[in-house]
């Protein structure tokens, strides 16, 4: 799997970095708990980092382009509440799903407009998505739940291909299929260099506006799925959920070796970023460690990661 | 000049956008509000004169200098406005609240202007901020439930001192300026809830405790009062407290991993809906039906893990009778009537077995389903 491993900008050395912290984080907490390394807490942990990898190949293409988005989180309950609504309509699960999907897409598109065509920077875009995607979510639900969803949603979110969950598997395969569009395709090769250089880039003959806009539409489009997957799992959209994901995905992303800086980063690594923070939480939750040193610990990593992605910039 | 001109759009555009949102911020969410445009009866001008216990009916739009006087066509005639402060509008319990609320201001010809702090119970200063709101547009009466019964006493007192009658509901306040205080006893629900629990396994085993969040009165005292009843039985090990942030997806995860680290569980508390949903949805994905799930609170959520019995209690508050009772009592008040200093609102189980029996399903669905 060559696209997975060889990829622009970072060398098989750092993700092999990368998960090796991991694979060390995971035996100090074999020793330390009995029940983390049992197939039901692996399995479990897994899932758990799920949610966030997903959104955070999202954030991993914005990233790399020199940009960030904060309106992940509210996209998802807004996609989610979609979902929701139509599916009380009478709308069959399957069409239900597809609607989540596409609002999750056009926030994306509508963020990919302000970026591309009123040429705001990313942070202050998303930032006013965020807070207008989650009023829309409030406003369509009178701030409750929609309960009451039918039964056949629930595969989605809740079940299993075996003893793998579902979301397990979608972050699978579409980490190959984002691998594979960063790698190979033209529309990666445009990413890393706006993101290295926007000038260059665009001098070079790149649409810098239109791969914008699709990177944002990509990465709606991902929350929206992730918004599905949590409406399933308790089968009730919540109009309040998902607030800060995007924080745990932009930490998944970082983590796993995506530059701030821009022009650099990967899907497997932000796999292995992803499942390092839900070993973190769910290895501190085992050893019963008070929930908010969970937080400080997130913190403490992110920074720690960013920090060495700095020494290894200047050692250069 | 062209440049320029699309520089300005855009400034002006952003500038727009964030005066919005920060403007947004201590109003709260008032999305719940019904369509008179309360919002517009706002009148400065108006507190200064209604000194505690006036009996009219407030038209006061020739006695207000205030210049926001046009709005007033849309102010109800003869009544009054009354404030409904909340934690949050967007939970099933303050909706029914406010519900019963404005049943009670219907009756008596006035409305209710519902609002809270727009980032949830734990923003206190949010809620101070949302309490000056009130005080500034000059509401006839406020029924407050406090985010924090020490941190809102100053801001209560000074509503009082203007003369703007202040009701506590929920979870009390700690001052005695108040009129009247309507409340559930959170910790002796919570020393029954336990017993109940207590009794469906046995007297003995591992039982999980969950928190919707640290510091907050309600949630503490729902979790010491279960805690307090518990320790007379030897054989029952309580859990470290986990917290969910209210968020039922946080519950979940924090489930599952309750389940995984303890196998042997019995049961698992949570102290308000969001738990319960997050508990009984972990112990569904995983097909575990060893486990009983116990808590406060109920939504539409929940009424399926009631029908399925895998909620095998949850201690429900009658939040519709605190809001219909607290502005019953704003009325009175403002009538010259004597009221009670402290009511309990009461709360009942709602169990797999019983919440179909009318008097349950009443409080479940006060409004009808």
């Amino acid at each position: 799997m060559n696209c997975l491993v060889f990829d622009r900008g970072k060398g098989l050395l750092n993700q092999m970095k990368s998960f090796t912290a991991l694979i060390l984080l995971g035996l100090v907490f074999s020793l330390l708990s009995s029940n983390f390394l049992t197939a039901n807490n692996l399995v479990t942990v897994v899932q758990q980092s799920s949610y966030i990898a997903i959104l955070a190949y999202a954030e991993t293409m914005v990233i790399i382009t020199g940009g960030i988005d904060l309106s992940l989180g509210s996209i998802l309950a807004v996609s989610g509440v979609a979902v929701g609504k139509l599916i009380l309509a009478g709308v069959p699960v399957w069409a239900a799903v597809l609607g989540g999907l596409f609002t999750g897409a056009l926030c994306g598109m509508v963020n990919g407009f302000v970026v591309a065509k009123m040429k705001l920077v990313p942070f202050i875009a998303t930032l006013g998505m965020q807070n207008i995607a989650r009023g829309i979510a409030y406003v369509l639900t009178n701030s409750l739940p929609v309960s009451g969803l039918s039964e056949d949603l629930y595969f989605i979110g809740g079940g299993s291909v075996g003893i793998i969950p579902v979301p397990v598997i979608l972050m699978l395969v579409l980490a190959v299929v984002f691998a594979f569009l960063l790698n190979k395709c033209a529309f990666g090769r445009r990413v890393y260099s706006i993101g290295s250089s926007r000038e260059a880039a665009r001098l070079s003959g790149i649409d810098v506006g239109k791969t914008e806009m699709l990177v944002f539409i990509l990465g709606g489009l991902l929350a929206g799925l992730v918004g599905v997957i949590l409406t399933s799992r308790v089968l009730s959209s919540q109009p309040n959920a998902g607030i800060g994901y995007e924080s745990d995905a932009i930490a998944a992303a970082i983590i796993g070796g995506t530059s701030p800086s821009g022009g650099s980063g990967t899907i497997l690594g932000t796999v292995i970023g992803a499942l390092t923070i839900a070993v973190l939480k769910n290895g501190l939750n085992l050893l019963k460690v008070n929930p908010f040193w969970q937080q400080i610990a997130i913190g403490v990593v992110i920074i720690a990661a960013v920090f060495i992605d700095r020494l290894r910039k200047n050692k250069k | 000049m062209k440049k320029n001109g699309r520089m300005a759009l855009v400034l002006a555009l952003t500038c727009a956008l964030l005066a919005g949102c920060s403007g947004g911020k201590t109003q709260g969410n008032t999305t719940a509000e019904t369509a008179q445009g309360k919002a517009d009866s706002v009148q400065t001008g108006k507190a200064a004169g209604e000194a505690g216990g006036n009996t009219e009916n407030v038209e006061t739009s020739e006695n207000s200098t205030n210049t926001e006087d046009t709005t007033k066509a849309e102010h109800t005639e003869g009544g009054r406005t009354f404030a409904v402060v909340v934690h949050s509008t967007q939970s099933t319990y303050w909706q029914t609240l406010n519900s019963g609320a404005e049943a009670a201001a219907k009756e008596s010809g006035d409305s209710i202007y519902f609002t809270a702090p727009i980032n949830g119970g734990s923003d206190i200063n949010g809620q101070v901020d949302v309490m000056q709101n009130c005080i500034n547009q000059g509401v006839d009466g406020i029924l407050l439930a406090a985010a924090d019964v020490d941190a809102l006493v100053p801001i209560t007192e000074q509503a009082i001192d203007k003369g703007i009658p202040v009701v506590v509901v929920d979870c009390g306040l700690n001052t005695d300026k108040y009129e009247s205080s309507i409340a559930t006893n959170n910790r002796a629900a919570a020393e029954e809830l336990a017993k109940k629990v207590a009794e469906d396994i046995g007297e003995e085993g591992e039982v999980a405790v969950m928190n919707y969040a640290a510091g907050m009165l309600t949630g503490s005292l729902r979790e010491d009062g279960f805690r307090e009843a518990m320790a007379a039985y030897p054989n029952i090990t309580l859990l470290e407290t986990q917290y969910y942030n209210n968020d039922t997806q946080k519950a979940l995860e924090v489930s599952q991993n309750l389940l995984t680290a303890n196998p042997n569980l019995k049961a698992i508390y949570a102290t308000n809906e969001f738990g319960i949903v997050g508990a009984c949805r972990a112990l569904m994905e995983k097909k575990i039906d060893t486990v009983n799930v116990y808590g406060f609170d109920f939504s539409d959520d929940v009424l399926p893990l009631l029908e399925s019995g895998i909620c095998k209690g949850t201690m429900v508050q009658k939040p519709y009778d605190m809001g219909y009772k607290g502005v019953e009592t704003l009325v009175k008040v403002l009538a010259g009537e004597a009221v009670e200093k402290d009511i309990d609102s009461g709360c009942v189980v709602a169990t797999p077995e019983n919440y179909l029996d009318e008097d349950i399903y009443q409080v479940l669905y006060p409004m009808g389903k």
